[in-house]
């Protein structure tokens, strides 16, 4: 599979344009686009760019993830919680090599990655006016506007609706319905696992009801197109496709059994399927660690191996499809966590924090105003990028979206020149 | 009239008022364009059986044999009057029984209910649905709510019994006057906490709820109002804060004048607005002067007709019955008689999306199947809309947005779920009861079909027949095996079956 699929003139998008014919998918009703989702399917080549955003819910310890050791407020504000340079892996070969920060111990293939010139740091990244409730700040990054939280449209679902106007143009994958795909009209699909994705059976009469399911299918086969049953079909369609997509994965990646491992194989196995999905949403909980959070061991160290694992067999997994080029992973959290530790050997919640980018196509290193000192000495990490810039960098230079302000459409209060990408 | 119509009115829909206006506005004046029965909301003269089940799929959470016995007996217009007048006592038996529901076993002494998970809500709430003998009650309920749409999301354990009184507000004082119900609602609790009402103070205003006041609750985005009527209506809402009373641990709105900007406000470029003062609130100022210089009345008419009419109403139609509105100064009684005895309603037939919620109790209602309600409130879940938690201030997902991959196939496993739960009931662990009358495969499909409003083509229904007639082995085997209604059986394999399978028909997802 590979590399020749890269080179494909047939994009994704256009194939989906092709198998449509002279009709534009946003001329189509919600229905017709779910449809238009399945038909295309069997001559879909591989080659649009995609993007997994990988939520760590709870606001993750950025400072103890990517540690700054060389900055003396870094040991004083943490006594206890602050890891040393002994501990830590070292980024300090390869094009962006850094002796400034380290990794946490559980971040090998992390650490890898970096050396590789495959990992972005971008630093200091919020919002205006730090929100410290869970629930605000996650709206806030799901929404991607300010003025008005929990009434407009999540970002992902405005993007869908605008680029991807599918049933599997946007997926989201163990998080629930999720803000981000909230609103519009393109119905962003939501599931747990994968092998969920299914019509539940009858235990108690298995062959009655595989009957019952013929007859539902035979019906809606018979019946004229109309909206309902349109949709209804793309039902079974979709289902089909995602049960096809389980039954015939097959990688030569062992995923690891952590809960982000298990979500990510399922981004691979719809992506082997060919699906023309262009934003993947999931992520894992646990990292509010207001006590015990530890440092070499322990709770955040076991959160960053969960991490670890789940990137690295899925990068593994998406080099050996031949997609990695087409690849970019946004490592988010809803804010990060207060510079000094509190009494209960844990962290309070904070404010701006590092967002980690990996792709085949990304520009290695550390991005946006360096973290100095003084950041430090404060309670919170003060904001510098705005995550709106950040997502707006992947849509337009990855994504192709000429004007992210169609998508992000508030000014924002500071603007940075990033440059996240080859 | 003219003097009223603001910016925001298109010339074009400023002349189809004209016209809608020009039959009158009396109650019983015409105020339709005879032309064209779709948009009239002239009274249908003759109704048909097929009338009385479009006005249940509507309006009742689909067909029952009791109802539809009823209509025969008292007539559809008494019917109607009827369901929009249901008792006000609170403790019918299964009110009750539903409000067990928001009790736990921590909840203090004197204070049982008061501290509810956001599930206990939702179950609550759900278990009325489907018990309910007024079921339009809750129906329009559902409508209001999402039309003023709240969430249990983001309000605490001292706050959540504020959802309830939300809740009840919009099931025992729906049927009242539209412009109360949007007054009660701007001071509503949970509606001034979701909405940052409790932080909008003077000084530091906050347009949260000023903005969806206009946008959603009364008029409609951009129609006749500016971001300079936003602030100045931020302004005149502020005053409440959000208060604990410590000895019961709740929460509570309190009117606080230090919090209240008590100067005048300036709305719709001249219309000055004096403070009441510092004791009382000025909410009701902004209410009636948006009622008397913006089109609420088209607002209205619209959203009643999305619901309960159409998913896409002609500006005829909306304006014909924005001036029923203006005639019946916002009495939603005579409002809603008047649209579900009109012609337009009965010209609309199947030709909706059911939401999620009509369509799960719906189905548990017509078949006497059912689940525990927190194993509904699960299954609406997968579909997406739980009562008490709407996605955002925008409500649901509308009409044909209702039509998802993953909503249809989360559909067919709550119809899954009902037919597996062999043990559970509606009436009480009776087996399903079939009429007197049906014995044959035929007789039961016909029974059922026409329960949930199945149009069977005469395909459909010879592979039905055979279905009921033959056992599917779990082998894959099919044997020849005649339905024999005596038979447990048979009633737990194969009518179950049959009430999957027209639950999955495309006539079932239609109202």
């Amino acid at each position: 599979m590979n590399e020749q699929l890269n080179e494909s003139p047939l994009t994704r998008r256009s194939a989906i344009a092709a198998a449509m014919g002279a009709f534009g998918l946003a001329a189509l009703g919600p229905v017709e686009r779910a449809v238009a989702a399945v038909r295309p399917r069997s001559a879909m080549p591989m080659g649009e760019n995609f993007l997994v955003v990988v939520e760590l819910n709870g606001g993750n310890d950025g400072l103890n993830m990517v540690v700054p050791h060389s900055l003396p407020s870094y040991a004083t504000q943490r006594p206890t919680l602050g890891l040393s340079s002994s501990d830590t892996l070292a980024i300090d070969t390869g094009s962006f090599a850094t002796s400034d920060f380290r990794l946490h111990p559980r971040l090998p293939a992390l650490a890898q990655m970096y050396r590789d010139g495959e990992l972005a740091v971008v630093q200091k990244v919020g919002y205006p006016d730090r929100n410290g409730s869970h629930d605000v700040s996650r709206q806030i990054w799901a929404y991607g506007q300010r003025e008005r939280l929990l009434s407009g449209n999540g970002w992902i679902a405005r993007y869908a609706d605008l680029h991807a106007p599918t049933s599997t143009g946007a997926v989201s994958l163990a998080r629930g319905r999720h803000r981000t795909m909230v609103g519009g009209d393109s119905n962003p699909l939501t599931m747990g696992r994968l092998d969920q994705f299914k019509f539940d059976v009858d235990g108690s009469f298995r062959g009655d009801h595989a009957r019952r399911l013929e007859l539902v299918r035979r019906f809606l086969d018979r019946r004229n197109g109309s909206a309902s049953r349109d949709a209804m079909l793309a039902g079974h369609t979709v289902a089909d496709q995602i049960s096809d997509a389980v039954a015939n994965y097959s990688s030569t990646v062992t995923y690891r059994n952590g809960r982000l491992s298990e979500s990510l194989q399922d981004v691979a196995r719809m992506l082997q399927a060919g699906f023309p999905t262009r934003v993947f949403y999931t992520g894992f909980g646990g990292f509010d660690t207001h006590a015990a959070q530890g440092t070499l061991v322990g709770r955040h160290a076991d959160l960053m191996q969960t991490l670890n694992e789940g990137l690295d067999d899925f990068v593994q997994d998406v080099k050996a499809m031949g997609l990695w080029s087409q690849t970019v992973i946004a490592v988010v959290s809803e804010f990060g966590r207060r510079n000094f530790e509190n009494g209960s050997g844990g962290t309070d919640h904070g404010a701006a924090n590092h967002v980690l980018l990996l792709g085949g196509g990304v520009r290695g290193g550390f991005h946006g105003p360096m973290l100095v000192d003084a950041d430090l000495s404060e309670n919170n990490l003060p904001y510098a990028v705005d995550f709106r810039t950040v997502y707006s960098d992947v849509l337009t230079q990855h994504l192709g979206v000429s004007d992210p302000t169609t998508i992000f459409p508030e000014a924002l209060e500071v603007q940075a020149n990033l440059n996240l990408f080859l | 009239m003219d003097n009223r119509l603001r910016s925001g009115i298109t010339a074009a829909t400023a002349a189809i008022l004209v016209t809608g206006c020009g039959g009158g506005g009396g109650a019983s004046g015409g105020g339709g364009d005879p032309g064209d029965p779709a948009n009239s909301l002239a009274p249908r003269t003759v109704f048909e059986p097929q009338d009385s089940d479009h006005l249940l799929m509507r309006t009742q959470f689909g067909v029952s044999s009791e109802a539809r016995a009823v209509i025969d007996s008292m007539g559809l217009a008494a019917f109607v009057d009827d369901m929009l007048s249901p008792p006000v006592d609170e403790d019918r038996p299964f009110e009750t029984a539903a409000r067990a529901r928001l009790q736990n076993l921590s909840d203090p002494v004197g204070l049982e209910g008061m501290f509810p998970s956001g599930n206990d809500v939702s179950e609550w709430w759900l278990e009325m649905m489907v018990n309910t003998d007024t079921p339009f009650q809750e129906r329009f309920a559902m409508f209001l709510h999402d039309h003023f749409a709240v969430s249990f999301d983001g309000l605490n354990s001292s706050e959540r019994h504020w959802m309830v009184d939300h809740i009840q507000k919009l099931r025992r004082e729906g049927f009242g006057n539209f412009r109360d119900l949007v007054l009660e609602m701007a001071r509503d609790s949970a509606m001034l906490e979701w909405l940052d009402g409790h932080s909008n103070v003077n000084g530091e205003p906050n347009e949260n709820f000023a903005r969806e006041f206009f946008e959603l609750f009364t008029v409609g985005a951009d129609r006749g109002y500016t971001e300079i009527d936003v602030q100045e209506a931020s302004r005149a809402f502020t005053g409440y804060r959000n208060r604990l009373d410590a000895e019961t641990n709740l929460r509570y709105s309190e009117f606080d004048p230090d919090r209240k900007d008590i100067f005048a406000k300036v709305l719709f470029d001249d219309v000055i607005l004096r403070s009441n003062g510092e004791t009382v609130d000025d909410f009701a100022l902004v209410v009636d002067v948006t009622f008397e210089h913006l089109r609420v009345d088209e607002w209205l008419a619209e959203k009643l007709l999305l619901e309960f009419v159409s998913d896409a109403p002609s500006a005829a139609l909306i304006a014909n019955f924005a001036a029923v509105i203006r005639a019946e100064d916002y009495e939603m009684r005579p409002i809603l008689r008047r649209l579900f005895l009109s012609e337009a309603f009965y010209q609309s037939r199947k030709s909706m999306v059911r939401m999620p919620v009509d369509y799960a109790v719906g189905l548990i209602r017509t078949t006497g199947l059912g689940m525990s309600p927190g194993r509904l409130r699960g299954e609406l879940s997968g579909m997406s809309q739980v009562p008490a938690d709407p996605p955002s201030v925008f409500g649901w997902p509308q009409g044909p947005e209702w039509l998802s991959a993953e909503g249809l196939v989360g559909r067919a496993n709550f119809a899954r779920q009902m037919i597996v739960e062999r043990t559970f009931q509606r009436d009480n662990g009776m087996a399903i009861v079939l009429p007197s009358e049906t014995a044959t495969a035929e007789e039961v499909i016909d029974h059922f079909a026409s329960l949930l409003d199945v149009s069977l083509t005469a395909d459909e229904r010879t592979d039905l027949i055979d279905y009921m007639d033959s056992d599917a082995r779990n082998d894959g085997s099919v044997v020849e095996d005649p339905f024999d209604a005596s038979d447990d059986g048979d009633i737990n394999e194969r009518v179950r079956g049959l009430i999957y399978i027209l639950a999955n028909h495309v006539d079932a997802v239609a109202r």
